[in-house]
Protein backbone atom coordinates (compact mmCIF):
# COMPACT_ATOMS: atom_id res chain seq x y z
CA UNK A 1 0.00 0.00 0.00
CA UNK A 2 2.80 2.36 0.99
CA UNK A 3 4.46 1.53 -2.32
CA UNK A 4 1.36 2.69 -4.20
CA UNK A 5 1.37 6.01 -2.32
CA UNK A 6 5.09 6.48 -3.00
CA UNK A 7 4.55 5.71 -6.69
CA UNK A 8 1.66 8.17 -7.02
CA UNK A 9 3.55 10.84 -5.08
CA UNK A 10 6.57 10.48 -7.36
CA UNK A 11 4.32 10.66 -10.41
CA UNK A 12 2.55 13.80 -9.14
CA UNK A 13 5.86 15.43 -8.22
CA UNK A 14 7.28 14.63 -11.67
CA UNK A 15 4.19 16.20 -13.25
CA UNK A 16 4.62 19.24 -11.07
CA UNK A 17 8.23 19.46 -12.18
CA UNK A 18 7.21 19.20 -15.85
CA UNK A 19 4.66 21.92 -15.24
CA UNK A 20 7.34 24.16 -13.70
CA UNK A 21 9.71 23.59 -16.59
CA UNK A 22 7.00 24.22 -19.18
CA UNK A 23 5.41 27.27 -17.61
CA UNK A 24 7.64 28.90 -15.09
CA UNK A 25 11.33 28.44 -15.71
CA UNK A 26 12.14 32.04 -14.77
CA UNK A 27 9.94 31.85 -11.71
CA UNK A 28 12.23 29.24 -10.18
CA UNK A 29 15.01 31.79 -9.78
CA UNK A 30 12.61 34.22 -8.07
CA UNK A 31 11.39 31.47 -5.77
CA UNK A 32 14.86 30.35 -4.71
CA UNK A 33 15.99 33.95 -4.28
CA UNK A 34 12.88 34.61 -2.13
CA UNK A 35 13.59 31.63 0.10
CA UNK A 36 17.23 32.59 0.59
CA UNK A 37 16.32 36.23 1.18
CA UNK A 38 13.87 35.18 3.90
CA UNK A 39 16.52 33.08 5.59
CA UNK A 40 19.06 35.91 5.35
CA UNK A 41 16.64 38.40 6.94
CA UNK A 42 15.93 35.93 9.76
CA UNK A 43 19.67 35.65 10.45
CA UNK A 44 19.91 39.44 10.27
CA UNK A 45 17.13 39.68 12.85
CA UNK A 46 19.03 37.48 15.29
CA UNK A 47 22.23 39.40 14.68
CA UNK A 48 20.44 42.73 15.26
CA UNK A 49 19.03 41.43 18.57
CA UNK A 50 22.43 40.08 19.63
CA UNK A 51 23.95 43.49 18.93
CA UNK A 52 21.78 44.81 21.75
CA UNK A 53 21.45 41.83 24.08
CA UNK A 54 24.26 39.31 24.28
CA UNK A 55 21.90 36.43 25.11
CA UNK A 56 18.38 35.40 24.04
CA UNK A 57 16.76 33.55 26.95
CA UNK A 58 20.18 32.24 27.94
CA UNK A 59 21.27 31.20 24.42
CA UNK A 60 24.27 32.81 22.76
CA UNK A 61 24.43 33.93 19.11
CA UNK A 62 25.62 30.62 17.64
CA UNK A 63 23.04 28.65 19.65
CA UNK A 64 20.24 31.00 18.57
CA UNK A 65 21.35 30.64 14.94
CA UNK A 66 21.31 26.84 15.31
CA UNK A 67 17.73 27.03 16.62
CA UNK A 68 16.74 29.21 13.66
CA UNK A 69 18.49 26.89 11.18
CA UNK A 70 16.70 23.86 12.64
CA UNK A 71 13.37 25.65 12.51
CA UNK A 72 13.96 26.65 8.91
CA UNK A 73 14.90 23.10 7.93
CA UNK A 74 11.90 21.41 9.57
CA UNK A 75 9.52 24.10 8.35
CA UNK A 76 10.83 23.62 4.79
CA UNK A 77 10.37 19.88 5.12
CA UNK A 78 6.72 20.48 5.93
CA UNK A 79 6.38 22.91 3.05
CA UNK A 80 7.97 20.34 0.78
CA UNK A 81 5.39 17.64 1.49
CA UNK A 82 2.24 19.47 2.60
CA UNK A 83 2.04 22.31 0.10
CA UNK A 84 -1.36 21.04 -1.09
CA UNK A 85 -3.01 22.86 1.79
CA UNK A 86 -2.52 26.19 0.01
CA UNK A 87 -4.72 25.16 -2.90
CA UNK A 88 -7.14 22.99 -0.95
CA UNK A 89 -9.86 25.64 -0.67
CA UNK A 90 -9.79 26.07 -4.43
CA UNK A 91 -10.18 22.31 -4.90
CA UNK A 92 -13.28 22.30 -2.70
CA UNK A 93 -14.73 25.39 -4.38
CA UNK A 94 -14.23 24.18 -7.96
CA UNK A 95 -15.33 20.60 -7.21
CA UNK A 96 -11.95 18.90 -7.76
CA UNK A 97 -12.23 17.53 -4.23
CA UNK A 98 -14.97 15.19 -5.50
CA UNK A 99 -12.34 13.44 -7.60
CA UNK A 100 -10.11 13.07 -4.54
CA UNK A 101 -12.99 11.30 -2.79
CA UNK A 102 -13.56 8.98 -5.71
CA UNK A 103 -9.91 7.97 -5.89
CA UNK A 104 -8.81 4.59 -4.50
CA UNK A 105 -6.05 6.30 -2.49
CA UNK A 106 -6.81 8.39 0.58
CA UNK A 107 -8.42 11.79 -0.08
CA UNK A 108 -6.15 13.18 2.63
CA UNK A 109 -3.10 12.11 0.66
CA UNK A 110 -4.31 14.00 -2.43
CA UNK A 111 -5.43 17.00 -0.40
CA UNK A 112 -2.10 17.52 1.35
CA UNK A 113 0.65 15.79 -0.60
CA UNK A 114 -0.29 16.15 -4.24
CA UNK A 115 1.34 19.50 -4.85
CA UNK A 116 5.01 19.02 -3.96
CA UNK A 117 7.07 21.85 -5.30
CA UNK A 118 10.33 20.53 -6.85
CA UNK A 119 12.00 23.83 -5.97
CA UNK A 120 11.59 22.94 -2.30
CA UNK A 121 13.46 19.74 -3.08
CA UNK A 122 16.32 21.76 -4.57
CA UNK A 123 16.57 23.87 -1.41
CA UNK A 124 16.42 20.87 0.93
CA UNK A 125 20.15 20.15 0.80
CA UNK A 126 21.41 23.72 1.24
CA UNK A 127 19.13 24.03 4.27
CA UNK A 128 20.50 20.78 5.69
CA UNK A 129 24.00 22.15 5.09
CA UNK A 130 23.12 25.31 7.05
CA UNK A 131 21.90 23.17 9.98
CA UNK A 132 25.18 21.22 10.04
CA UNK A 133 27.22 24.41 9.72
CA UNK A 134 25.26 26.05 12.58
CA UNK A 135 25.62 22.88 14.67
CA UNK A 136 29.41 22.86 14.23
CA UNK A 137 29.49 26.58 15.11
CA UNK A 138 27.84 25.92 18.50
CA UNK A 139 30.83 23.79 19.50
CA UNK A 140 28.65 20.82 20.52
CA UNK A 141 29.82 17.54 18.94
CA UNK A 142 27.83 15.87 16.16
CA UNK A 143 27.38 12.31 17.42
CA UNK A 144 25.44 9.42 15.91
CA UNK A 145 23.17 9.19 18.94
CA UNK A 146 22.24 12.90 18.90
CA UNK A 147 21.72 12.66 15.15
CA UNK A 148 19.34 9.71 15.63
CA UNK A 149 17.47 11.56 18.37
CA UNK A 150 17.11 14.57 16.07
CA UNK A 151 15.71 12.29 13.40
CA UNK A 152 13.20 10.90 15.90
CA UNK A 153 12.16 14.41 16.98
CA UNK A 154 11.66 15.39 13.34
CA UNK A 155 9.33 12.41 12.86
CA UNK A 156 7.34 13.25 16.00
CA UNK A 157 7.11 16.94 15.08
CA UNK A 158 6.01 16.08 11.53
CA UNK A 159 3.20 13.89 12.92
CA UNK A 160 2.02 16.83 15.05
CA UNK A 161 2.36 19.19 12.09
CA UNK A 162 0.38 16.76 9.93
CA UNK A 163 -2.35 16.66 12.58
CA UNK A 164 -2.66 20.44 12.51
CA UNK A 165 -2.75 20.45 8.71
CA UNK A 166 -5.51 17.83 8.72
CA UNK A 167 -7.41 19.92 11.26
CA UNK A 168 -7.08 23.03 9.06
CA UNK A 169 -8.32 21.33 5.89
CA UNK A 170 -11.17 19.83 7.91
CA UNK A 171 -12.20 23.39 8.71
CA UNK A 172 -11.89 24.03 4.96
CA UNK A 173 -14.33 21.21 4.15
CA UNK A 174 -16.82 22.50 6.71
CA UNK A 175 -16.57 26.27 6.29
CA UNK A 176 -14.61 26.80 3.03
CA UNK A 177 -11.98 28.68 5.02
CA UNK A 178 -8.39 27.53 4.67
CA UNK A 179 -6.25 30.45 3.50
CA UNK A 180 -6.61 32.65 6.58
CA UNK A 181 -6.38 29.69 8.96
CA UNK A 182 -3.15 28.40 7.43
CA UNK A 183 -1.72 31.93 7.44
CA UNK A 184 -2.60 32.23 11.13
CA UNK A 185 -0.93 28.86 11.72
CA UNK A 186 2.18 29.94 9.79
CA UNK A 187 2.34 33.19 11.76
CA UNK A 188 2.20 31.25 15.01
CA UNK A 189 4.71 28.76 13.64
CA UNK A 190 7.28 31.51 13.20
CA UNK A 191 7.33 31.94 16.97
CA UNK A 192 9.18 28.63 17.00
CA UNK A 193 12.13 30.17 15.17
CA UNK A 194 13.36 31.49 18.52
CA UNK A 195 13.83 29.77 21.88
CA UNK A 196 10.28 29.22 23.15
CA UNK A 197 11.24 30.20 26.69
CA UNK A 198 11.17 33.87 25.59
CA UNK A 199 7.36 33.68 25.46
CA UNK A 200 6.85 33.10 29.19
CA UNK A 201 5.78 29.90 30.94
CA UNK A 202 2.24 29.74 29.52
CA UNK A 203 3.38 30.66 26.00
CA UNK A 204 6.15 28.07 26.19
CA UNK A 205 3.72 25.35 27.31
CA UNK A 206 1.24 26.14 24.52
CA UNK A 207 3.97 26.14 21.86
CA UNK A 208 5.36 22.89 23.28
CA UNK A 209 2.29 20.76 23.98
CA UNK A 210 -0.58 22.18 21.93
CA UNK A 211 1.47 23.07 18.85
CA UNK A 212 4.54 21.37 17.37
CA UNK A 213 6.58 24.59 17.32
CA UNK A 214 8.92 23.84 20.24
CA UNK A 215 9.60 20.42 18.72
CA UNK A 216 10.61 22.10 15.48
CA UNK A 217 13.66 23.86 16.92
CA UNK A 218 14.02 24.54 20.65
CA UNK A 219 13.67 20.94 21.83
CA UNK A 220 16.06 19.37 19.28
CA UNK A 221 18.53 22.18 19.95
CA UNK A 222 18.22 21.66 23.71
CA UNK A 223 18.89 17.98 23.15
CA UNK A 224 22.12 18.83 21.34
CA UNK A 225 23.05 21.29 24.13
CA UNK A 226 22.37 18.58 26.74
CA UNK A 227 19.42 20.51 28.19
CA UNK A 228 16.69 18.00 27.25
CA UNK A 229 16.15 14.52 28.63
CA UNK A 230 15.52 12.16 25.64
CA UNK A 231 13.13 10.01 27.76
CA UNK A 232 10.55 12.79 27.43
CA UNK A 233 10.35 11.87 23.73
CA UNK A 234 8.09 8.95 24.67
CA UNK A 235 5.60 11.48 26.05
CA UNK A 236 5.84 13.62 22.92
CA UNK A 237 5.39 10.55 20.70
CA UNK A 238 2.19 9.64 22.60
CA UNK A 239 1.01 13.26 22.35
CA UNK A 240 1.62 13.34 18.59
CA UNK A 241 -0.38 10.12 18.07
CA UNK A 242 -3.20 11.50 20.20
CA UNK A 243 -3.25 14.71 18.14
CA UNK A 244 -3.26 12.68 14.92
CA UNK A 245 -6.17 10.55 16.11
CA UNK A 246 -8.19 13.63 17.12
CA UNK A 247 -7.52 15.39 13.81
CA UNK A 248 -8.46 12.26 11.82
CA UNK A 249 -11.67 11.97 13.82
CA UNK A 250 -12.45 15.62 13.06
CA UNK A 251 -11.59 15.08 9.38
CA UNK A 252 -14.06 12.20 9.09
CA UNK A 253 -16.73 14.23 10.91
CA UNK A 254 -16.12 17.11 8.49
CA UNK A 255 -16.39 14.84 5.46
CA UNK A 256 -19.89 13.90 6.61
CA UNK A 257 -20.91 17.54 6.23
CA UNK A 258 -19.39 17.83 2.72
CA UNK A 259 -22.21 18.36 0.24
CA UNK A 260 -20.25 18.49 -3.03
CA UNK A 261 -22.20 21.66 -3.81
CA UNK A 262 -19.57 23.09 -6.15
CA UNK A 263 -19.54 20.32 -8.72
CA UNK B 1 -2.20 42.54 5.42
CA UNK B 2 -4.72 40.06 4.13
CA UNK B 3 -6.05 40.56 0.65
CA UNK B 4 -8.56 38.84 -1.63
CA UNK B 5 -6.86 40.45 -4.63
CA UNK B 6 -4.34 37.61 -4.39
CA UNK B 7 -7.03 35.59 -6.23
CA UNK B 8 -6.57 37.80 -9.27
CA UNK B 9 -3.75 35.71 -10.76
CA UNK B 10 -5.77 32.52 -10.45
CA UNK B 11 -8.87 34.25 -11.86
CA UNK B 12 -6.96 35.37 -14.94
CA UNK B 13 -5.32 31.98 -15.51
CA UNK B 14 -8.50 29.96 -15.01
CA UNK B 15 -10.76 32.32 -16.95
CA UNK B 16 -12.83 33.04 -13.84
CA UNK B 17 -12.20 36.75 -14.41
CA UNK B 18 -14.68 36.66 -17.30
CA UNK B 19 -17.72 36.68 -15.03
CA UNK B 20 -16.89 39.84 -13.02
CA UNK B 21 -15.72 41.48 -16.27
CA UNK B 22 -19.19 41.02 -17.77
CA UNK B 23 -20.96 42.51 -14.77
CA UNK B 24 -22.07 46.13 -14.97
CA UNK B 25 -19.64 47.57 -12.46
CA UNK B 26 -16.09 48.85 -12.26
CA UNK B 27 -13.79 45.85 -11.81
CA UNK B 28 -11.27 47.85 -9.76
CA UNK B 29 -14.00 48.90 -7.31
CA UNK B 30 -15.21 45.29 -7.14
CA UNK B 31 -11.78 44.00 -6.15
CA UNK B 32 -11.27 46.86 -3.72
CA UNK B 33 -14.58 46.16 -1.97
CA UNK B 34 -13.72 42.46 -1.80
CA UNK B 35 -10.41 43.45 -0.25
CA UNK B 36 -12.13 45.63 2.35
CA UNK B 37 -14.61 42.87 3.18
CA UNK B 38 -11.73 40.44 3.61
CA UNK B 39 -9.94 42.86 5.92
CA UNK B 40 -13.12 43.28 7.96
CA UNK B 41 -13.36 39.52 8.23
CA UNK B 42 -9.73 39.28 9.32
CA UNK B 43 -10.30 42.08 11.80
CA UNK B 44 -12.99 40.00 13.47
CA UNK B 45 -10.25 37.56 14.54
CA UNK B 46 -8.88 40.44 16.61
CA UNK B 47 -11.57 39.82 19.23
CA UNK B 48 -10.11 36.38 19.84
CA UNK B 49 -6.45 36.99 19.11
CA UNK B 50 -5.82 40.14 21.14
CA UNK B 51 -7.32 38.88 24.44
CA UNK B 52 -5.46 35.62 23.89
CA UNK B 53 -2.13 37.39 23.33
CA UNK B 54 -2.74 39.63 26.35
CA UNK B 55 -3.58 36.60 28.48
CA UNK B 56 -0.62 34.50 27.39
CA UNK B 57 2.21 36.99 26.97
CA UNK B 58 1.13 40.00 29.10
CA UNK B 59 2.76 42.50 26.71
CA UNK B 60 2.80 46.21 27.63
CA UNK B 61 -0.05 47.95 25.78
CA UNK B 62 0.09 51.55 24.60
CA UNK B 63 -3.24 53.27 23.93
CA UNK B 64 -2.87 56.56 22.07
CA UNK B 65 -4.95 59.31 23.66
CA UNK B 66 -3.90 62.22 21.44
CA UNK B 67 -6.75 62.68 18.88
CA UNK B 68 -4.37 64.22 16.33
CA UNK B 69 -2.11 61.17 16.27
CA UNK B 70 -5.16 58.91 16.14
CA UNK B 71 -6.57 60.80 13.14
CA UNK B 72 -3.19 60.76 11.38
CA UNK B 73 -2.81 57.03 12.11
CA UNK B 74 -6.25 56.30 10.62
CA UNK B 75 -5.31 58.33 7.53
CA UNK B 76 -2.03 56.46 7.29
CA UNK B 77 -3.81 53.09 7.58
CA UNK B 78 -6.26 54.05 4.82
CA UNK B 79 -3.34 54.97 2.57
CA UNK B 80 -1.67 51.66 3.46
CA UNK B 81 -4.82 49.72 2.50
CA UNK B 82 -4.89 51.42 -0.90
CA UNK B 83 -1.16 50.97 -1.37
CA UNK B 84 -1.38 47.26 -0.60
CA UNK B 85 -4.35 46.87 -2.90
CA UNK B 86 -2.52 48.47 -5.84
CA UNK B 87 0.61 46.38 -5.20
CA UNK B 88 -1.57 43.25 -5.29
CA UNK B 89 -3.34 44.32 -8.47
CA UNK B 90 0.03 44.91 -10.18
CA UNK B 91 1.40 41.53 -9.12
CA UNK B 92 -1.88 39.73 -9.85
CA UNK B 93 -1.92 41.26 -13.34
CA UNK B 94 1.33 39.47 -14.14
CA UNK B 95 -0.94 36.48 -14.85
CA UNK B 96 -1.97 38.20 -18.09
CA UNK B 97 1.50 37.36 -19.41
CA UNK B 98 2.70 34.48 -17.23
CA UNK B 99 1.19 31.18 -16.09
CA UNK B 100 3.07 31.38 -12.85
CA UNK B 101 2.28 34.26 -10.52
CA UNK B 102 3.14 32.39 -7.34
CA UNK B 103 6.91 32.93 -7.50
CA UNK B 104 6.85 36.73 -7.99
CA UNK B 105 4.14 36.97 -5.33
CA UNK B 106 6.21 34.85 -2.96
CA UNK B 107 9.22 37.08 -3.54
CA UNK B 108 7.07 40.14 -2.91
CA UNK B 109 5.75 38.59 0.31
CA UNK B 110 9.25 37.83 1.56
CA UNK B 111 10.53 41.32 0.75
CA UNK B 112 7.47 42.85 2.37
CA UNK B 113 7.93 40.81 5.53
CA UNK B 114 11.28 42.49 5.97
CA UNK B 115 10.77 45.94 4.44
CA UNK B 116 7.39 46.73 6.04
CA UNK B 117 8.87 46.29 9.49
CA UNK B 118 6.67 43.23 10.17
CA UNK B 119 9.64 41.05 11.02
CA UNK B 120 11.27 43.63 13.30
CA UNK B 121 11.00 47.43 13.65
CA UNK B 122 13.07 49.16 11.01
CA UNK B 123 14.55 51.37 13.79
CA UNK B 124 16.74 48.40 14.69
CA UNK B 125 18.54 48.66 11.35
CA UNK B 126 21.45 51.04 10.67
CA UNK B 127 20.24 54.53 9.68
CA UNK B 128 21.46 54.18 6.07
CA UNK B 129 19.36 51.04 5.60
CA UNK B 130 16.33 52.75 7.11
CA UNK B 131 16.71 55.66 4.69
CA UNK B 132 17.01 53.33 1.69
CA UNK B 133 13.94 51.31 2.72
CA UNK B 134 11.93 54.49 3.27
CA UNK B 135 12.36 55.25 -0.43
CA UNK B 136 10.34 52.12 -1.25
CA UNK B 137 6.54 51.84 -0.76
CA UNK B 138 6.81 48.97 1.74
CA UNK B 139 7.42 50.76 5.08
CA UNK B 140 4.28 52.83 4.43
CA UNK B 141 2.23 49.64 4.77
CA UNK B 142 3.05 48.98 8.41
CA UNK B 143 6.06 50.76 9.87
CA UNK B 144 4.87 54.31 9.17
CA UNK B 145 1.23 53.73 10.32
CA UNK B 146 2.60 52.18 13.54
CA UNK B 147 5.03 55.02 14.19
CA UNK B 148 2.27 57.52 13.44
CA UNK B 149 -0.02 55.82 15.96
CA UNK B 150 2.71 55.79 18.59
CA UNK B 151 3.47 59.45 17.89
CA UNK B 152 7.20 58.71 17.78
CA UNK B 153 7.83 59.65 14.15
CA UNK B 154 9.45 63.10 13.95
CA UNK B 155 8.73 63.19 10.18
CA UNK B 156 5.08 62.14 10.26
CA UNK B 157 3.92 64.78 7.78
CA UNK B 158 6.64 63.99 5.26
CA UNK B 159 6.02 60.27 5.57
CA UNK B 160 2.28 60.68 5.09
CA UNK B 161 2.94 62.82 2.03
CA UNK B 162 5.32 60.20 0.60
CA UNK B 163 2.71 57.54 1.35
CA UNK B 164 0.11 59.54 -0.58
CA UNK B 165 2.56 59.97 -3.46
CA UNK B 166 3.12 56.20 -3.58
CA UNK B 167 -0.64 55.63 -3.66
CA UNK B 168 -0.95 57.96 -6.65
CA UNK B 169 2.06 56.48 -8.48
CA UNK B 170 1.06 52.86 -7.89
CA UNK B 171 -2.59 53.66 -8.66
CA UNK B 172 -1.61 54.99 -12.07
CA UNK B 173 0.78 52.11 -12.65
CA UNK B 174 -1.79 49.48 -11.65
CA UNK B 175 -4.28 51.04 -14.03
CA UNK B 176 -1.68 51.10 -16.81
CA UNK B 177 -0.69 47.44 -16.26
CA UNK B 178 -4.36 46.40 -16.10
CA UNK B 179 -5.26 48.20 -19.32
CA UNK B 180 -2.30 46.60 -21.09
CA UNK B 181 -3.03 43.16 -19.66
CA UNK B 182 -6.75 43.09 -20.29
CA UNK B 183 -6.07 43.42 -24.03
CA UNK B 184 -4.21 40.11 -23.94
CA UNK B 185 -6.84 38.34 -21.80
CA UNK B 186 -8.19 35.31 -23.65
CA UNK B 187 -10.60 33.88 -21.05
CA UNK B 188 -9.05 30.46 -21.54
CA UNK B 189 -10.51 27.74 -19.34
CA UNK B 190 -14.07 29.10 -19.74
Amino acid sequence: MLKAYAKVWLKLTAQQFQNQVANARGAAILFIFGKLFRLATAFLFIWVIMERAKLIAGYNLSQAIFILALFNFISSLTQLFMRGIYIFRQKVVDGTFDFYLLNPLSELFYSLFSYTDPLDLILFFPYLGIVIWAWVATGFPITLISFLFLFLIIIISEIMILSWHIFIISIGVRYLEVDNTIMLYRDLERMGAFPVSIYGKLGENILTYAFPFALMATIPANLVFGLFNPWYLFGFAALSILQLKISLWYWHRSLLSYSSASS
Amino acid sequence: MGSRTIDLGWMINSGALTIPLMRPFNIFSFFFIRDLADKLFNLSFMFIEIPLILFIFHPPVFLQSNPLYLALAIFSILLAIMLYYYINVIFGSLAFWSRDVWAPRFLLMVIMEFATGAMFPLDMLPVVWQKIILFTPFPYLLYVPLKTYLGTDPNTNIHLLVSLLWVIILGFFANFVWQKGIKSYEAEGR
